[in-house]
């Protein structure tokens, strides 16, 4: 091999992996670490905590909060655009004040003001535009969808037959009175499409609590009818044996976001990326 | 005895009655306006403070912030915490409760609870400077955790686990550490099927935070179990009663166990036997206690979950106990009865009242009782006023002296009762709270926070952003919020 081509391949390489990095940068921006709360875009208005700070540490600026990315509606913390809250920082100097960042957060306190812990945050260029955050929002939405489905059993989109109470013997719990009682009622499901994971059979069986109780009102309450998106964690893989029906308990449908409406499913699709251990496709 | 030594003499014994009378009786220039019942005005002689306790930087928050609780440390009554069924605002992390260092003032919400988002149950006392919290913790069913702080005001800690067990419901605290160390009890209904449905059951310990074991205080056999709340009462001198509602093949029965030596033991709560010779006085029996868990369009939106019960005891001497409990009869939705004894709990007709009860209200839920250290019973309570759309869920705070005569029922809150919309059961929570600091009420009770001072003929503040003039909530940026329940404090002090 001679040097010329010796160093093309090198600098192929170097693109290669630049362009990797840039890639992941953009993905690691986009998404919201795990122990993230609350993200914001805002700007350091004081290097000392706002009065009525609880217990005010070294190192609390306040930062007043011009646009919420994390959560959004309808969670109500999405509305706190507009406020000035406390912040102790993760790092002692930067961003300094004045400047604007995308700042990554785990909640403290709400009091007479809101104080938070930094996890980090990215420096938002002067020049940077509203239509960039406005994006930085959609890619976070998407980014938190992604997760559903990548830790997802099966993933799958269906019509909601019919709903019915569960047989007697599905648990002993059934007979207590309790105003927790979540009030289990199944659902039969005609899967017209798995996006990931494997069912064994055409129709499939999920169970849900009907209950209006705090525990369980915002869990999914499926109709007869209802077309949606199923995203079923680790008990959904009873539905890939084709005994499920006969011998073991329905998957429970509890999280909120286990059933989105049918028209996210092309959103679900580009959000399940493509992995090697995943089992075979529908029937 | 010349004239001026009579009139000094007279002067004296007037004095000296008036101090006694004001001693024993609290405010007994009140008692003229007692005889009636309803809404009567605020007694001259109290100072009624009532909070909204959502914190400022909250002001966005539309969540049903039913269900409160309250406690006091007893090292310092500046101190208080408050829980609710309150959504973590940020949507993920532990279960806030609301902190305050200036005796109510002010609010400040700390996720320290570790319960997913909020929990399902929650109740919160104190032993000197220890925070305890029974909750119900999310997102499992029916999962017991006994939680404590030795630190409630630093936000970023969570309680510690104390006790951790499934299949139990309605935990409810109570705590005292009067002998020296704490002593913690928590009434809950316990799902064991060893038990053979009898589920009233108190996990308790003398050396808290540690040590806690669950002992059964229900005897009898039940119809299957027992109903969901099973409360303790702390008197004086290890005293400790424990209320709960039985449900027997005939009908309900409301039962007051006690224990004269810590309530801890293979016999625990056995003191009190009835006349079948086994522990626990049945006060009413044959009840129909209804167990709806619904929504009610005629109640208010509420759900009627058996629930409706509330034990105290006074706190110097222990044979003076109350409890006051909900039932079904006379075609109300539900009738709340407060009824008192004087003899540690044998019989239950209370001073010169010829009728058993000391108070009966139709169309009411969520009993609350507390003595203050002079024998003054405060009782708050819901009660629905009105049909249809002119419903209103009117809160009183009625006071009764030591002889049960009602010496100042004032209105807290009267607000809509079919709006804001249920998003969940319980809508305004299956039970509330009141207790005592010396002879200061401190309680809790959640109501719609449409912002309109009729609403709170006591008065009241807000903390979060509110327009009084327009009756409008806003958040930080101005911009309109929609109303919602909220917790409200509030304190009456003699004056």
């Amino acid at each position: 091999m001679d040097i010329r081509r010796l160093q093309i391949t090198k600098a192929t390489l170097l693109i290669v992996c630049t362009m990797l990095f840039l890639v992941h940068q953009s993905d690691s921006n986009a998404s919201v670490p795990p122990d993230t709360q609350y993200v914001f875009v805002g700007e350091i208005t004081d290097t000392t905590p706002p009065t009525g700070t609880l217990r005010p540490k070294a190192g609390t600026v306040t930062v007043h909060v011009d646009q919420v990315l994390h959560p959004l509606p309808p969670a109500d913390i999405a509305n706190s655009a507009g406020t000035s809250i406390a912040m102790r920082r993760a790092q002692p100097d930067a961003p300094a004040r004045g400047e604007r960042a995308t700042f990554y957060t785990e909640i403290i306190s709400f009091g007479k003001i809101m104080e938070v812990q930094e996890v980090k945050h990215v420096i938002i260029p002067a020049t940077a535009s509203a239509a960039s955050e406005e994006d930085q929002v959609s890619k976070m939405k998407k980014a938190e969808l992604a997760r559903n489905v990548q830790e997802a059993t099966v993933v799958l989109a269906g019509k909601v037959m019919f709903v019915s109470q569960p047989p007697a013997a599905a648990g002993a719990e059934e007979g207590q009175m309790s105003e927790h009682d979540p009030q289990w009622r199944d659902a039969v499901v005609q899967v017209d499409n798995v996006i990931k994971g494997r069912v064994a059979n055409k129709e499939i069986t999920v169970r849900f609590p009907a209950s209006t109780d705090v525990a369980w009102y915002k869990s999914p309450k499926l109709k007869e009818g209802q077309q949606a998106v199923f995203i079923l964690g680790e008990d959904g893989a009873t539905l890939g044996h084709a005994n499920a029906a006969a011998g073991e308990a329905p998957p429970a449908i509890t999280r909120p976001n286990s059933v989105l409406p049918i028209t996210s499913l092309s959103e679900i699709r580009a959000a399940k990326k493509p992995k090697k251990h995943v089992a075979s496709e529908p029937n | 005895m010349r004239p001026m030594l009579w009139v000094g003499a007279c002067a004296l014994a007037l004095g000296v009655g008036f101090l006694l009378v004001r001693h024993y009786f609290w405010s007994p220039l009140q008692m003229h306006i007692e005889s009636g019942s309803g809404d009567i005005p605020s007694a001259p002689h109290v100072k009624i403070t009532v909070i909204d306790l959502i914190p400022e930087s909250m002001s966005f928050e539309t969540n049903q912030d039913s269900e409160p609780n309250l406690a006091i440390n007893p090292s310092n009554i500046k101190q208080l915490a408050a829980s609710a069924l309150t959504e973590n605002p940020a949507g993920s992390g532990n279960a806030p409760i609301f902190v305050s260092a200036d005796g109510g003032a002010t609010w400040t919400a700390c996720p320290i609870i570790q319960s997913e988002l909020r929990t399902a149950d929650i109740t919160l006392r104190f032993t000197r400077n220890r925070l305890y919290a029974g909750i119900l913790r999310l997102p499992d069913k029916l999962h017991l955790n006994i939680q404590s702080t030795d630190d409630f005001l630093d936000c970023s800690t969570p309680m510690t686990i104390r006790v951790d067990r499934n299949q139990v419901d309605q935990p409810y605290v109570q705590a005292t550490d009067s002998s020296g160390s704490d002593r913690v009890y928590v009434g809950n209904n316990d799902f064991d099927p060893t038990l053979r449905g009898r589920t009233a059951t108190t996990d308790a310990t003398l050396a808290g935070p540690s040590g806690f074991s669950s002992f059964r205080i229900e005897r009898r056999a039940t119809s299957g179990q027992d109903s969901p709340p099973i409360r303790p009462a702390i008197g004086p001198n290890n005293v400790v009663y424990a209320a709960f509602i039985a449900n027997r093949n005939s009908g309900a029965e409301v039962i007051v166990v006690r224990d004269d030596s810590g309530g801890v033991g293979p016999n625990a709560f056995g003191a009190l036997k009835d006349s079948d010779g086994q522990p626990g006085v049945r006060i009413d029996t044959g009840l129909t206690i209804p167990f709806e868990n619904f929504p009610h369009t005629s109640f208010g939106q509420e759900r009627m979950v058996a629930s409706d019960l509330s034990i105290t005891v006074h706190p110097l001497d222990a044979a003076r106990v109350c409890v006051a409990w909900g039932d079904r009869r006379s075609g109300a939705q539900l009738t709340l009865h407060l009824r008192c004894s004087s003899d540690s709990g044998r019989t239950w007709k209370a001073g010169a009242q010829t009728a058993s009860d000391v108070r009966t209200v139709a169309n009411a839920r969520a009993p609350a009782l507390a003595f203050n250290s002079s024998g003054v019973l405060g009782f708050l309570w819901q009660e629905l006023d009105g049909n249809g759309t002119d419903a209103r869920w009117v809160t009183h705070f009625e006071r009764f002296d030591v002889s049960y005569k009602s010496v100042g029922n004032n209105v807290l809150a009267s607000t809509k009762a079919n709006s804001p919309p249920w998003k969940f059961m319980p809508y305004l929570g299956d039970f509330e709270h009141v207790m005592a600091a010396g002879e200061t009420f401190f309680g809790i009770f959640a109501a719609s926070n449409v912002p309109d001072r009729r609403n709170f003929p006591s008065g009241v503040t807000y903390q979060r952003h509110a327009d009084f003039d327009h009756q409008l909530l806003l958040d930080g940026a101005g911009n309109k919020v929609a109303p919602s329940i909220d917790p409200f404090v509030f304190i009456v002090a003699p004056q």
